[in-house]
């Protein structure tokens, strides 16, 4: 009977839930989430390994905390097809991250962003950068200095310069 | 209950949900169970008791039984009688009673007679009737046997552990919440851990010695890890691992204040006209190291970590499989240092070890605070600065903590302080961070209900050969994975290899690895895993498998533990610091006018945005100016304007004559 055992290329994961495979991610500060496969495959890093029969035992997602992944499962099981019934309700939920004007949001995006781009997940990334470009739009130089909490490292002939390259645009 | 009101008083009334509503409503079923057993059976009782503790809840009755021993078959007449008594609505009666009268009353019973003659001489003697049954109690009970609606009787302990039998009981004022209960303590059994010890042959007990145990190969397999596991820690943290003796002079005893406090939990012998006792703790003995150790404050925190055989004397109804034992190794960190009030720093480090640990298994936990003792050592201006310092470290993570003032002052421990001129007194925290290893394991054994996760597991792969022709492959295979170093059995009987696989499955293998004459020729193996179907079975070559053993060896994560950085998860959003790709889809979704801006934010936002046209803008900029006539572009200010966001800017720059329309 073992000789007639063939190697089956996407079989991996921790447990089973009925016929869903489950897979176990574990965040940076040690939060132990079980995922089905299905869903967690929306990121093409997972996705990977789960392709290259990696996914066996733990999934260790370094570099991000249990409350950003949680918030990424979140969004998984949101975008799950068929999970929401209709567009406009998905795009009403999603429009919670459109803005980010208070220093928390904009935190929260930032782990997003960050998760989004070791995971490789293309929706959320492609809404939370969405969110990140109508905050910056219509800024000047120095509002986004402040936005985004960043000391401008430039000393001042090169600010001149930068400024002189396209001065029509800093100064209308 | 019906006594009536002597005097003015504060009546506060009861219900099942309160802690002492319970007790009254058990209390008053164990006499209902005493009255059962004395009617049935006719034996002496003993004591009973209620209990809330979570494994024990309910109540009992201690009971002499002479020659016959109870089984599961007497349960059902218990439960019936109890049943009965219930439905007589028998009124609990308080009677009071002077010495005398109990002694003569309870003269048949030599447990009820020790009972009364230990009763303090100046206080009166209550008696509570309910049915037939007379029983010495202080109470107070229940009006009457009718409040108790659901009732189950059932044992537990051993048959030959004395003379005395204990029945355990529990009841309900309804029957849903016995139904509850009856369900969960089903789901405990089945997961008990002497059960599952036992099904896995990891530890055995002899009556030879009674609450130690004996742990077998595979046991001790886990045994083992943990102590690694902890091992590491310690290193990590920046713990010293010392060994310290097991038995000590009663001087010391009489030092720490065990002598006193808690000799009737030690093993004291004669050792050559001394009194010596076993060690039940660790800490009066890293007292005596604390002298060798350290001299002056830059010496400290000493950092102390044990792994001593403790030995603590229980009463034999108490010992529960590993649980309570009588000899148990603790994981014990004893920590002596000074505290820094405005530092809580060590008593952090502490908490955070016991976090860290309690999660690497998945596990909640709670410690016993040790607070400040009604007769407290030391300076009450010290507690309490101390406590407070500490509350908030406690409050941070919520969880209880061990400190402790008294020892160094007892041992008299002293360092000089900065300065070189004042001798001040230490603090020792401690705290055992596993508990023990044997109450470690029966926990994780019940928590993991039995499949060890692969970095614990004392069986992580077996290897069973398909027939005996490929039984020298499977030695092979076995021998490799031996190698590197695993827990792997072979299974070389004759039986049929469904059997074996069976079996396999059942001892919780996280490997099972079938071989054949076809695995055999090309050097793979089958591979199956622990809870996963049938159909995922992997055939993979040996080299696959190791790895795949060394990933899952590494899959409780170890984070690197900082010790200097509390704060390693908070959150740090640095906005210039965005990975180039992420950067770059940000600014993709940006109009060509922002993009100019957002490239003058930062030095690396500048390098690492690319040029590569790809604008939020839908539409072509126009370039317009006053006059249609190229020559007048050239002198006058033009305007761009951006059709997008139908803005216009003012451009002072001379643009080349050759084009009309700019697509920026």
């Amino acid at each position: 009977m073992s000789t007639a055992a063939t190697a089956d290329a996407s079989s991996s994961g921790d447990t089973t839930e009925g016929s869903v495979r489950l897979l176990t991610l574990q965040s940076e500060d040690g939060e132990v989430f079980e995922v089905k496969e299905t869903i967690a495959t929306q990121s093409v890093t997972i996705k990977g390994m789960v392709d290259d029969d990696c996914a066996t035992s733990t999934i260790p997602v370094c570099n991000v905390t249990g409350r950003t992944l949680a918030m990424v499962i979140e969004w998984w099981n949101k975008h799950e097809i068929g999970a929401v019934s209709n567009e406009k309700e998905l795009k009403e939920w999603e429009s919670q991250f459109d803005t980010i004007d208070d220093k928390s949001d904009r935190d929260d995006v930032y782990d997003l962003l960050m998760a989004a781009n070791y995971l490789n997940i293309p929706t959320l990334l492609d809404c939370c950068t969405s969110a990140v470009a109508e905050a910056i739009k219509g800024k000047s130089t120095d509002e986004m200095r402040e936005f985004f909490d960043i000391k401008s490292d430039f000393d001042e002939k090169e600010e001149d310069a930068l400024r002189k390259e396209n001065q029509w645009a800093f100064e209308n | 209950m019906y006594r009536p009101l002597e005097g003015d008083c504060e009546l506060e009334l009861f219900s099942f949900d309160s802690d002492e509503g319970r007790d009254a409503f058990w209390h008053s079923s164990a006499h209902i169970l005493g009255q059962v057993l004395e009617m049935k059976y006719g034996c002496k009782l003993c004591i009973g008791p209620c209990s809330r503790r979570g494994d024990l809840q309910g109540f009992y009755y201690d009971a002499f039984y002479g020659d016959l021993a109870l089984n599961e078959a007497h349960f059902e007449s218990i439960e019936s009688g109890f049943k009965q008594a219930v439905k007589e609505s028998q009124p609990f009666e308080r009677i009071e009673v002077t010495r005398e009268q109990a002694l003569e009353m309870f003269s048949d019973n030599t447990f009820k007679v020790e009972i009364i003659n230990d009763l303090p001489v100046d206080k009166a003697i209550t008696v509570y009737r309910c049915g037939d049954l007379v029983d010495l109690c202080r109470g107070p009970h229940i009006p009457n046997t009718s409040f108790v609606k659901a009732f189950a009787s059932y044992w537990r302990g051993n048959k030959d552990r004395d003379s005395l039998q204990r029945v355990y009981g529990i009841s309900y004022p309804d029957k849903k919440q016995l139904n509850e209960y009856n369900e969960m303590r089903r789901e405990a059994e089945k997961y008990d851990h002497r059960v599952l010890g036992k099904k896995q042959e990891l530890f055995f007990t002899h009556h030879y010695s009674p609450g130690s145990w004996f742990f077998k190969p595979h046991g001790y397999e886990i045994y083992e890890k943990l102590m690694k596991f902890i091992k590491v820690q310690y290193r990590d943290r920046g713990y010293k691992v010392i060994s310290s003796p097991d038995m000590y002079n009663m001087e010391l005893w009489k030092t720490s204040g065990h002598a006193a406090n808690y000799m009737e939990n030690m093993y004291s012998f004669n050792n050559g006209g001394q009194e010596f006792a076993m060690k039940p703790m660790n800490c009066p003995g890293h007292c005596l190291m604390f002298e060798q150790l350290v001299h002056s404050y830059n010496e400290l925190p000493l950092r102390l970590a044990d792994f001593g055989v403790l030995h603590r004397k229980e009463a034999s109804g108490a010992l529960s499989g590993l649980t309570r034992v009588t000899k148990f190794q603790q994981v014990y960190i004893g920590l002596l240092s000074l505290i820094l009030i405005d530092d809580d720093y060590e008593v952090r480090g502490v908490l955070e070890f016991i976090e860290y640990a309690y999660n690497v298994f998945g596990l909640n936990y709670e410690l016993k605070l040790s607070t400040r003792p009604e007769k407290y050592v030391g300076k009450l201006e010290t507690w309490e600065k101390a406590e407070a310092a500490l509350k908030d470290a406690l409050n941070e993570f919520g969880k209880p903590w061990q400190l402790d003032f008294q020892l160094p002052l007892r041992f008299k421990l002293e360092y000089l302080a900065e300065g070189g001129k004042r001798k001040e007194t230490p603090v020792m925290i401690h705290g055992s961070v596993l508990g023990s290893f044997e109450r470690m394991i029966a926990i994780l054994l019940e928590h993991y209900k039995g499949k060890w996760p692969f970095w614990l597991s004392p069986r992580q792969a077996i290897v069973i050969p398909v027939s005996e022709k490929s039984m020298s492959y499977a030695r092979q295979v076995m021998d490799q994975i031996d190698r590197a170093r695993y827990c792997v059995d072979v299974d070389l009987s004759d039986r049929k290899i469904q059997k074996k696989v069976f079996e396999a499955q059942l001892a919780q293998y996280n490997f099972i690895l079938v071989v054949g004459e076809e695995e055999a020729k090309t050097g793979q193996v089958s591979v199956r895993q622990r809870d996963k179907a049938d159909k995922d079975r992997l055939v993979m070559t040996m080299e696959t498998l190791l790895q795949h053993f060394k990933k899952a060896k590494r899959g409780f994560c170890d984070p690197v533990f900082r010790l200097s950085n509390h704060s390693v998860y908070k959150n740090m959003s640095n906005w210039s610091d965005l990975p180039i790709e992420t950067l770059n889809l940000i600014v993709e979704h940006l109009y060509y006018i922002d993009q100019i801006r957002v490239r003058a934010v930062c030095k690396s936002w500048r390098s690492n945005i690319y040029n590569n046209g790809k604008y939020a803008d839908k539409l072509p900029w126009i370039l317009a100016g006053y006059k249609s006539s190229i020559n007048i572009i050239r002198s006058n200010p033009i305007y761009l304007y951006e059709p997008s966001q139908q803005r216009r800017y003012k451009v002072e720059t001379k643009i080349p004559s050759n084009f009309a329309l700019i697509h920026a």
